[in-house]
């Protein structure tokens, strides 16, 4: 029973290594494809753009120790895999010497938060109303009024951000319209920071939410309905079963489970779409730290966090892959 | 409109003096569509006695599984029941609502559905399905009892116990169907609905199946009605058959009789062209379609492809008359 | 002796398993040999139970897939080595009806569309009322006019009448040969028999051969000429229908016509209850010998070591695979041991 077998883990595993490889590896490459050594090239950008580079001279020869820049390009290869196993992401260029990995490690707790609180409420939210517009017993006037809440779905979410700031944060200045806390807090485990960081949090994770809970609504509701014409579904409620059960243990039940795998296969685009949320709320995560990088031209920053958002992505399939065959019994992988 | 006569023969058409289990009196089933209301049960009735099983046969479209989903109030919209009683010990099925309508169903009469892939909850095992309709109805169970009464059950449709964890994809078609019928007999109904409970299932496991369902009806003495389109099935699992035909009973008989004399002629067109594995004889024909069930003709409901059809088949509509002991027909050929 | 109109050759046809693959390897054909002569014309019956391997035997032919291993010959010639031209004629010649009348058809396109592309793709009329001609023609042999049905949408037609004229579709191409695939499972008795005479008119009239296939052995001993029973992929049993059905000699065609519910109240199911056989169980796939085995009341130790080869048990080319006729065997009695009482 239970699809969980030594050798479908370790084909997972597998996988879960090989993509972090070959983002690694392409990460890697892009840089080299243009002629010149990558630094030299990258800081004469930096040199055009702003006029002047702190420390350039400096930084070219950390860089150059540290890689072997002037070595072939498999000595190159070993030892960038080599950092990238041990989680050393170099030194940002815009702000050397700040290391990439002590600056993305900062902004990572914000965005992870704010990321998984928000998808979390909108996976919940998104597929109860999915579910219950189209559950055949769900009362007429709650149906009529569920489409409602997925008005603002077809809205970028950018544009709902904006208009959010202006209403809630400009207008009604109910919420800040930028930033995580306010500096005068101490950042901690403390009853005023974490009020705080709710207090800052509600817009942008609010803007995601309503934006993004319409997409899980329409697939549940796809699902319900497909699900509504099965002949369990008859045959439960010809069990006599209450219709709270009926809903829950074989509608619900049933129709989450296509839905987790969506969940899995968009966290990239997730991910993504927080970028722009971070950067309209000025919020201190990896989005707005890449919006930052990109700014300043700083590749190696961006290359930390897109490294990063492909492991975190990765594992998060991984994850829900190895969960999968548990929840759904008739997944048995490769019998063995 | 005539009245039907069927209900009038409790007293001298049960078998062995046995008593009505289910009385369905002039049922109507509409379904609502743009064009009209599609007539798919129009004005039937029938009864099932105690520990027997009635077939209900007809071309696909007749209004079958309509009937069977009246009879346990599953009805699906745009559907909807217009007429008529459904009185199952005493209580008219027809009007109730809500909890009473929770309470009879499983208790007393329980769905064994077509043996497709999909009438087990995927996701569920065997047991936890089963478990959820005994403890619906009866109350939450020590562990041990309920483990024990629902190996029992599977023991009684010859399952093996190792079934009891399993999920419905690790068994066979012939095996989930078996677990339904360990299912619908959980909790002793006084009649069981089977929608075609072989069609999907070759011969050979559909002959496991069928006699599963008599060995049942044996031993615990539970009425059944199976639908079916399969006559030779029919003559090895029925006692009586019911015969429809648009929307509307044409024929009831025991088998037996039926099978001997056909007294409708569609019932006669039906019993003929069963194709046998004992002679090869020429295909039997037959020409017409069946009218749009959205209006039927007036008179009677076969006219269009009967043989024998008469001014006052056009005109009439044929009640159900009892022309032999227990066999009734709707025809004007008999008068 | 002339050349068949179709012959399989130790035609085998394995699923899953290749590269990547998490299923598990089915074996859905093994070896398989099949002839259809040329003339005259005749309807052949695949049989067998769900799984068999009927629908995948359909498709080889049809060149929806592709052998593992062996050959298929039209008139002598491999499928797999034809040119583009011996292809097209192939196709052409070569038709299928199918189970679901419902599946075939574009629900957006009038019936009409299905003949003139048909008609367009082969070339097979210089101008309109030439087209027109012929499909008047082609559902003139179903027993349907034009004007009833080419203008309609397929959902306004009946089951029997989209099954008709699936069939009309093929004969439209005056085809040697149709592949029907369980072409009557889903309508019922009366259009059953409608379709089945349609077979036999194209047979005797139009020339044209069936590779009818059906898990249903009453419609095959109503209008079949040889019939081949398939277990697990391989022959069971083969021989004139009529020989076969009426005195079946493989245990397993035996088990399944016995199973056939008897039209009649008064005989009950023949042969000793099955009930508390498991037998679905025993269905798996066996590494060797007989793939019946499990299954088989007769079984022997030999019947473990090597899959039995087809032994002649009758006249008319009637053949089964099955170690109880092996004349050679030390054991002369144990052909008598499986023969129907
Ligand atoms: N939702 C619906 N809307 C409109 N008409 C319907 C609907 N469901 C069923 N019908 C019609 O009601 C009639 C009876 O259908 P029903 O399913 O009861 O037939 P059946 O006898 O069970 O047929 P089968 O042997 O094919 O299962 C058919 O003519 C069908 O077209
Ligand atoms: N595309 C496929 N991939 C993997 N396995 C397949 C595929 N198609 C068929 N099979 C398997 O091959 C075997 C033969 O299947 P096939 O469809 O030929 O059976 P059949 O005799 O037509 O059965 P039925 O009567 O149910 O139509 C089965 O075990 C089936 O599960
Ligand atoms: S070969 Fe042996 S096992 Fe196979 S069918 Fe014949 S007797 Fe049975
Ligand atoms: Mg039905
Ligand atoms: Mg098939």
């Amino acid at each position: 029973m239970g699809g969980l077998t030594p050798k479908y883990v370790l084909r997972r595993l597998g996988m879960w290594i090989l993509t972090i490889w070959l983002g690694a590896t392409i990460i890697f490459i892009i840089p080299r494809l243009a002629p010149g050594d990558p630094v030299s090239s990258m800081v004469s950008r930096m040199l055009n753009q702003a006029g002047y580079v702190e420390n350039a001279g400096q930084m070219i020869e950390a860089w150059r120790a540290r890689f072997g820049l002037d070595g072939p390009w498999y000595t190159q290869y070993f030892n960038y895999l080599r950092s990238v196993l041990t989680f050393d992401l170099g030194f940002s260029l815009a702000s050397f010497p700040s290391r990439v990995d002590d600056m993305v490690l900062q902004a990572l707790p914000w965005t992870l938060g704010l990321l998984t609180i928000s998808t979390l409420i909108s996976f919940v939210m998104g597929n109860l109303i999915g579910a219950l517009m189209a559950w055949r017993r769900t009362p007429g006037w709650a149906r009529n009024l569920l489409p409602f809440s997925l008005t603002f779905t077809s809205i970028p979410f950018f544009m709902l951000g904006i208009l959010l700031i202006y209403v809630f944060a400009f207008g009604l200045r109910w919420f800040p319209p930028s930033g995580a806390y306010n500096s005068t807090n101490t950042i901690g485990w403390n009853w005023p920071f974490i009020k705080d960081v709710i207090y800052f949090g509600t817009l942008p994770a609010f803007s995601i939410v309503v934006t993004s809970m319409g997409f899980w609504a329409l697939g549940m509701r796809g699902m319900m309905i497909t699900n509504d014409g099965e002949d369990y579904m008859i045959l439960a409620e010809a069990k006599g079963l209450p219709p709270s059960r009926v809903f829950w243990s074989y509608g619900m039940r049933n129709s989450i489970l296509p839905q987790i795998t969506a969940l899995a296969l968009n966290l990239g685009a997730i991910a993504g779409g927080a970028t722009l949320v971070e950067y309209i709320f000025a919020y201190p995560g990896m989005g707005y730290l890449l919006y930052l990088g990109i700014v300043t031209n700083d590749y190696t920053l961006i290359q930390g966090i897109v490294f990063l958002l492909i492991m975190g992505t990765a594992t998060a399939v991984l994850i829900l892959d190895l969960l999968y065959p548990l929840i759904d019994p008739r997944i048995t992988y490769g019998k063995g | 409109m005539t009245v039907s006569m069927t209900h009038t023969v409790g007293s001298d058409g049960a078998k062995n003096g046995s008593d009505v289990v289910l009385d369905v009196r002039n049922l109507k089933v509409y379904y609502a569509t743009p064009t009209g209301n599609v007539r798919a049960v129009d004005d039937v009735s029938f009864q099932v006695y105690d520990s027997e099983i009635v077939g209900l046969v007809g071309e696909s479209g007749c209004g079958k599984t309509t009937t069977a989903m009246a009879i346990l109030r599953l009805v699906q919209p745009p559907g909807r029941i217009t007429g008529g009683q459904i009185l199952l010990d005493g209580i008219d099925l027809a009007t109730i609502q809500g909890a009473d309508l929770r309470d009879v169903r499983w208790n007393k009469m329980a769905l064994i559905p077509q043996g497709a892939m999909n009438s087990l909850n995927p996701v569920m095992r065997i047991h936890k399905q089963i478990a959820d309709a005994i403890q619906t109805h009866e109350g939450r169970k020590p562990a041990k009892e309920l483990k024990e009464r629902i190996i029992n059950l599977l023991a009684t449709v010859g399952l093996p116990s190792r079934v009891y964890s399993m999920y419905p994809h690790e068994l066979s078609g012939g095996m989930k169907q078996r677990a339904c019928i360990a299912m619908a007999i959980a909790l002793h109904p006084a009649i069981v609905i089977a929608d075609e409970p072989t069609s999907a299932l070759d011969v050979v496991v559909q002959r496991v199946v069928g006699e599963t369902l008599l060995d049942v009806k044996e031993r615990l003495g539970v009425s059944m009605i199976v639908i079916g389109h399969d006559m030779g099935l029919m003559a090895q699992l029925v006692d009586r058959l019911a015969v429809m035909y648009a929307g509307r009973m044409v024929e009831i008989s025991p088998v037996e009789t039926v099978f001997d004399e056909p007294l409708h002629p569609y019932t006669q067109l039906l019993i003929e062209s069963i194709p046998s594995i004992k002679e090869r004889k020429p295909l039997k024909l037959t020409e017409g379609l069946t009218h749009d069930l959205r209006n039927p003709p007036p008179g009677c409901i076969f006219q269009l492809r009967c043989p024998h059809v008469t001014d006052i088949c056009r005109e009439v509509n044929p009640p159900m008359r009892e022309l032999r002991t227990r066999h009734f027909v709707a025809c004007h050929l008999y008068e | 002796m002339t050349t068949p109109l179709l012959e399989i050759r130790n035609a085998t046809k394995v699923y899953g398993g290749g590269f990547l693959h998490t299923s598990p390897v089915t074996v859905a054909l093994q070896e398989y040999n099949l002839t259809i002569d040329a003339a005259p014309a005749s309807i052949t019956t695949i049989a067998g139970e769900s799984g068999s391997g009927k629908t995948t035997l359909a498709n080889v032919v049809l060149g929806f897939t592709e052998l593992s291993s062996g050959q298929i010959l039209y008139k002598g010639t491999d499928i797999g080595t034809m040119d583009k031209q011996q292809l097209m004629d192939y196709r052409r010649e070569v038709q299928a009806v199918f189970q679901d009348p419902y599946a075939v058809y574009n629900p957006f396109y009038r019936v009409k569309h299905i003949f003139d592309m048909v008609i367009n793709n082969f070339k097979m009329a210089a101008n309109k009322s030439e087209a027109r001609e012929l499909i008047e023609d082609a559902l003139n042999v179903v027993g349907m006019r034009g004007e009833e049905v080419l203008e309609k949408y397929p959902h306004q037609l009946s089951g029997g009448q989209r099954q008709r004229m699936m069939v009309a579709r093929a004969y439209l191409l005056k085809p040697r040969l149709i592949v029907a695939d369980e072409p009557v499972s889903m309508v019922d008795a009366s259009l059953r028999a409608m379709i089945l005479d349609i077979m036999l008119r194209l047979r005797d009239e139009q020339g044209i051969s069936f590779l009818y296939i059906t898990h249903d052995l009453s419609t095959a001993y109503q209008i079949g000429d040889r019939i081949y029973l398939l277990y697990q992929g391989q022959t069971a049993e083969r021989g004139d229908t009529v020989q076969v059905i009426e005195n079946p000699k493989h245990p397993y065609v035996q088990l399944l016509i016995d199973s056939i519910p008897v039209p009649d109240p008064k005989i009950k199911w023949g042969g000793d209850s099955v009930t508390s056989i498991d037998d679905e169980e025993m269905r798996g796939n066996v590494s060797s010998g007989c793939r019946f085995y499990p299954r088989c009341a007769h079984g022997m130790d030999r019947c473990l070591k090597e899959h039995p080869p087809l032994y002649t048990v009758g006249p008319g080319r009637h053949e089964a695979a099955c170690y109880l006729y092996d004349e050679q065997a030390n054991h002369p009695s144990a052909a008598k041991a499986a023969a129907p009482a």
